[in-house]
């Protein structure tokens, strides 16, 4: 796609903020209202009624960002091409055929009438703007010169978008495509590769086995069962891969995942690849320094420009609320009423089935086929669909043109009834068989109302109230009111399967492609929760995992299993207190709650109590959880290798200056990430002053930790299954580090073989299993010293023989993206915030996999850029919640204004790359006399 | 309050104690009145939002006692309505209907000229003032719903003249000053002491026996 430059001088008239004293009486507008904007450009907005509030709203936030509203609303309505031109039609395709837009109009009919005109007045806010100022730059590289106004409908979508990228989890086709190829090439070559999957590396045992409430005995002797039945669970597995083979699935799931590939904004909108976790921790009154309840939150997000989130303060009517909002809703979604704070983290959530369907043809149904359920065909819905692309770079200003069906443009969305109303995704005629998309997100929802009601909650019973809106998917809420409460919720009503609930599951678990002709249904609706709007049985709220005002004193949430379903590495693991399987989700991050649980027992250790700084603290944590565990495998090795009569092939090591070298850092680390560099960017060390010696020996202990475990990866998993052709499950650390972390603490018993009977540290010419497994740790540093040291990375170290060079903050390195990239994104904004360090992309930042201060990159980084992280932290947040007010700081990854030209377009970054926080304040505008 | 009201009764026994004790002269009158409000009441300073009220029109009553020819004590009641509403920069956010008032108001007159044909005089005295609720659709719309504005007493001052027409009857043009803070209140609101600082300019006819 073509990157624009734009001419500064254009930007110039597209900054002009309010008069802060201004009342503002808009036509649209009942009464009036302000925007009062503070030093960090945050509006202050007041409506004199609520719905002047929402429209106020709008307005502001039209004004900041109306390209990111417009590009999140056509990228949910499947109509992005009409904006960006034929690079986004591909994805128009996926995320027209997902429905996004559909499902607002759907959702839109169940909302109540205050949710409706809040979005009624929202449209009409960012209209008043829109269409009577300038077009932010974007439209121009665009050649566009008009704004389609925004309409109710839209932000909906935008949010139903939001929640597919949290929910939507296509991984069944992939996940179902790796096991059959384990299991068919295990059978072909010798092994078993159906334990080669399950056992051995696509664990779904968590690294780290901590949880936010405690394990019941109860669920600790279920799993011990569990893990006693799995032979059966296998031999399930097989059958139904050998069906599925059969029926040429792979094809359908190479389709898919082809389409997928194809599409990079719809690979965007899925956070394909990227984090989608968060942090967050409560601490009782009985354990704060304070004594009042406090939370800590930083969800995790894609780290693009502008920043996901749209920080705000807003009041009017019933509503009160300071926070984050997202440009393209009217509400605070994570913050704090002058009663109530709160903050969320995403709770992995199966709610997401992919189902093979077997098709008949039907000659009365627009499709030409039908889908068969037990042996009776049942009819499909085919919706026409027009795609239009822009068609930038050709001069022509609104250049809009059909696209014409054919190729990989369809004529029509297929759509399986039986399925909440959801997608044929893939489809093969010449067998007779599809793949539809079984997701909680392609019926209408009312989360929209509960938005709402957060934002005039008063006490912590308003807050949950609003939960009992949130349908799809779950997230984990961390949750402190004025009355003293603290408390961990989860939300969002999770289905239940015909065949779990029958504790026999049937074919292949949820988490693999499932059988569409039966058995493996989401189960008829028959008991209906308050505000429930999906059309199955769910889970009982009152099932969900959660606790008010925990007996420890204390919780933490970082995506992790939050009561232990997935401990014995079988998420069908737990029973329901009434019968049937107590499934959640098939795996969980393992790494920064346990992290941040060590932290704050630290603190809490002999009757410490915890501080508003020391939550703040924690939230900047560059600890690797990781390198806790698996550097005392490096330094015993090294030791092995020291220790005489050892192997030869081992002890060849020890005369590696290099790697001894690398050695004396590890053993003084303290696990820490600092970039490590005068230009990098750490807590409380903003670019431009110089580390101390400590952060750069840590920084240099991370940079080869970090490509150890690549190469550890690499040559323990990734060389072993390559003669077979097998590719590993993932990449990142929760498909990775677990499989490895399982093979060394159980090695005494494993001999380094899998239960696939693969040997995973088979080195020739080595006898003992333990020499063997030392060599592979040793080489893989070796290799690790090589790789940085090398052609790849000359550009970061220049191939320096000083150990001393090898900074993590050359490697660890971060770009805030921007749609159109090029000038927009940062580094360079424009010039504002240029690479700190010459011929690297990026700016070099702390953190790193999985520590709490979180910078993921992939676990087998071998290229320049390979660790550069783009999610993280969106938005961090402490509250501590008083009897009387609330004391609360935030920051964001970026300015508030999308616009090159405004004051407040990059201003608060630097807070963010040093943890620094500002106070997160009320609305605290004019009230009108007489007004409640 | 309660201290203004004792003033004001002893001030009606006085009056009506006066035809026994000398020659007095007493006049009866009616009037049409013109309200004028002097004052807004700011809520907010910064954003200049406040509750003013327009003018208006009325009517009044009123009995003067002249015991003798420099002083006399007059004793009126006014009936009057202005449209009431809630302001920013001086215009209108929100309608907040029309504020009825029923004043009573109780003042000594100083006739410096005597009693000529042109009879100039100032006066001051107390005045008390009921009012109705404000009602309005805005006020609804706003959350604010019914304003009630509870009865107050306060100062007032006036001047004017009486151009004799004949024996008995005269022309009267008078102008009163009124100063009040009655408490007013919405729904669930809270509670606004408004300035209700207006100006009441009439012109009638009075009748002396």
């Amino acid at each position: 796609m073509r990157r624009p430059v734009f001419a500064l001088a254009l930007l110039a008239v597209l900054a002009s903020p309010a008069a802060a004293d201004e009342v503002l009486r808009l036509p649209g507008m009942h009464v009036g209202g302000t925007i009062a904007r503070d030093s960090r450009g945050i509006p202050h907005i007041t409506g004199f009624t609520e719905w002047d509030a929402h429209f106020l709203t709008g307005y502001a936030q039209a004004q900041d960002r109306l390209f990111q509203m417009d590009f999140y609303r056509r990228e949910a309505s499947g109509t992005l091409a009409e904006l960006l031109g034929p690079a986004a039609l591909s994805s128009d395709v996926q995320l027209r055929a997902i429905g996004l837009r559909r499902t607002a109009s759907s959702s839109m009919n169940i909302l109540s009438n205050e949710g409706r005109a809040a979005l009624e007045a929202y449209a009409a806010g960012v209209n008043a703007w829109a269409l009577n100022n300038p077009l932010p730059p974007e439209y121009a590289a665009l050649e566009l010169t008009k704004f389609a106004p925004w309409t109710a409908l839209d932000s909906l979508a935008f949010a139903n978008l939001f929640l597919l990228g949290q929910f939507f989890d296509d991984s069944d086709a992939g996940r179902t495509q790796a096991f059959l190829t384990y299991q068919g090439t295990g059978a072909a070559a010798g092994f078993d590769g159906t334990k080669l999957f399950f056992e051995d590396l696509a664990r779904f045992e968590p690294f780290d086995h901590t949880t936010t409430l405690p394990v019941p005995a109860s669920g600790a002797v279920r799993t011990a069962q569990i893990r006693a039945a799995r032979p059966e669970l296998y031999a399930r597995a097989e059958a139904e891969a050998r069906r599925l083979a059969a029926l040429g699935v792979d094809g359908l799931i190479n389709d898919w995942l082809a389409k997928v590939d194809a599409a990079p904004y719809f690979k965007e909108a899925l956070n394909r690849g990227k984090d989608r976790g968060s942090n967050e921790w409560g601490v009782s009154g009985k354990l704060s320094a304070t004594g009042n309840p406090m939370i800590a939150n930083d969800p995790h997000l894609s780290l693009g420009w502008p920043s996901t989130w749209y920080p705000m303060a807003v009041q009017g009517g019933p509503i009160n609320a300071t926070g984050m909002g997202a440009a393209g809703v009217p509400f605070v979604l994570v913050g704090q009423t002058p009663y109530i704070a709160w903050g969320a983290t995403n709770n992995p959530t199966d709610v997401t089935d992919m189902y093979v369907e077997q098709l008949v043809l039907d000659p009365t149904s627009l499709a030409g086929f039908a889908t068969t359920y037990k042996g009776a065909k049942e009819p499909v819905l085919a919706i026409p669909e027009v795609f239009r692309q822009n068609n930038p770079g050709n001069g022509a200003m609104d250049d809009i043109t059909v696209v014409p069906a054919g190729g990989a443009i369809p004529p029509a969305t297929i759509i399986v009834p039986r399925r909440n109303l959801g997608p044929i995704i893939s489809l093969d005629l010449a067998h007779g068989s599809a793949i539809s998309l079984q997701y909680e997100g392609t019926a209408a929802t009312r989360e929209v109302d509960g938005f709402r009601t957060w934002n005039t909650a008063k006490s912590l019973a308003d807050f949950q109230r609003g939960l009992t809106y949130l349908t799809i998917g779950s997230f984990n809420w961390a949750v402190a009111d004025s009355a003293g409460n603290l408390a961990y919720l989860t939300s969002g009503e999770q289905p239940l399967r015909e065949d779990l609930q029958a504790n026999a599951p049937k074919g292949l678990p949820p988490y693999f492609l499932r059988d569409g002709t039966g058995g493996n249904e989401w189960m008829a609706r028959t008991n209906v929760y308050p505000n429930q709007a999906l059309l199955y049985e769910i889970l009982p709220p009152a099932e969900r995992p959660q606790a008010v005002n925990p007996a420890a004193g204390f919780f933490v949430n970082a995506n992790n299993d939050p009561v232990g379903l997935t401990l014995g590495n079988n998420p069908l693991g737990r029973q329901r207190p009434g019968g049937g399987i107590f499934y959640l989700n098939y795996g969980y991050d393992g790494f920064r709650c346990a992290r941040i649980t060590q932290v704050l027992q630290k603190k809490l250790a002999g009757g410490g109590k915890i501080s508003f700084d020391d939550m703040k603290a924690t939230q900047a944590d560059i600890v690797l959880i990781d390198a806790e565990v698996f550097t005392p495998y490096i330094l015993a090795a090294w030791d092995h290798a020291n220790a005489s009569g050892a192997d030869p092939a081992l002890a060849a090591f020890a005369a590696n200056q290099a790697l001894s070298g690398v050695i004396g850092y590890l053993k003084k680390w303290d696990y820490s990430t600092p970039t490590g560099l005068a230009a990098g960017w750490d807590a409380g060390k903003p670019s431009g002053t110089a580390p101390t010696q400590a952060q750069i020996d840590a920084s240099v202990a991370a940079a080869f930790y970090s490509a150890w475990r690549g190469r550890f990866a690499a040559n323990v998993i990734d060389k072993t299954i390559a003669p077979y052709n097998l590719t590993p499950p993932g990449n990142d650390q929760n498909s990775t580090l677990p499989a490895l972390r399982h093979m060394l603490d159980n090695f005494a018993t494993l001999q380094g073989v899998g239960a696939s009977g693969l040997n995973f540290f088979a080195v020739p010419g080595v006898a003992a299993a333990a020499d063997r497994r030392d060599v592979v740790i040793l080489q893989s540093l070796v290799d690790a010293i090589s790789l940085l040291s090398g052609s790849t990375f000359t550009a970061a170290f220049g191939g320096s023989t000083n150990l001393a060079d090898y900074r993590w903050g050359k490697l660890h390195r971060i770009t805030f993206a921007h749609p159109l990239g090029g000038p927009f994104s940062v580094p360079p904004a424009f010039g504002q915030f240029p690479a700190p360090v010459a011929g690297l992309n990026g700016i070099p930042r702390s953190g790193g996999v999985g520590t709490p201060d979180v910078g993921n990159h992939p676990i087998r980084a071998n290229t320049l850029d390979g660790f550069m992280f783009s999610s993280g932290p969106s938005r961090r947040y402490v509250a501590d919640v008083g009897s009387a007010s609330i004391h609360a700081e935030t920051s964001l990854p970026g300015g508030v204004s999308a616009l090159p030209t405004s004051p407040h377009y990059i201003d608060i970054l630097p807070l963010w790359l040093t943890n620094t926080t500002y106070p997160a304040e009320l609305a605290g505008g004019p009230t009108l006399p007489w007004a409640p | 309050m309660k201290k203004t009201s004792i003033a004001a009764l002893v001030l009606v026994l006085a009056l009506l104690a006066l035809p026994a004790a000398a020659q007095v002269t007493t006049e009866i009158g009616f009037l049409g009145t013109w309200i004028h409000s002097t004052t807004t009441t700011v809520t907010n300073a910064q954003y200049d939002i406040g509750v003013k009220f327009q003018d208006g029109a009325g009517g009044g009553l009123f009995v003067d006692v002249r015991p003798w020819k420099l002083v006399s004590f007059e004793l009126s009641g006014f009936y009057t309505r202005q449209s009431a509403a809630i302001t920013a920069n001086g215009s209108t956010l929100v309608s907040a209907g029309s504020l009825e008032a029923k004043t009573g108001v109780l003042e000594a007159k100083l006739h410096p000229l005597g009693d000529g044909t042109f009879d100039l005089y100032v006066g001051a005295g107390g005045a008390y003032a009921g009012f109705n609720d404000l009602t309005d659709s805005a006020l609804d719309a706003a959350g604010i719903g019914t304003v009630t504005v509870k009865g107050k007493a306060g100062f007032a001052g006036s001047a004017g003249v009486r151009v004799k027409l004949g024996a008995s009857a005269g022309f009267v043009v008078d102008a009163k000053y009124l100063a009040l803070k009655p408490e007013s209140q919405g729904a669930s609101g809270p509670p606004t002491d408004l300035r209700w600082n207006p100006l009441l300019v009439s012109a009638g006819f009075g009748f002396r026996f």
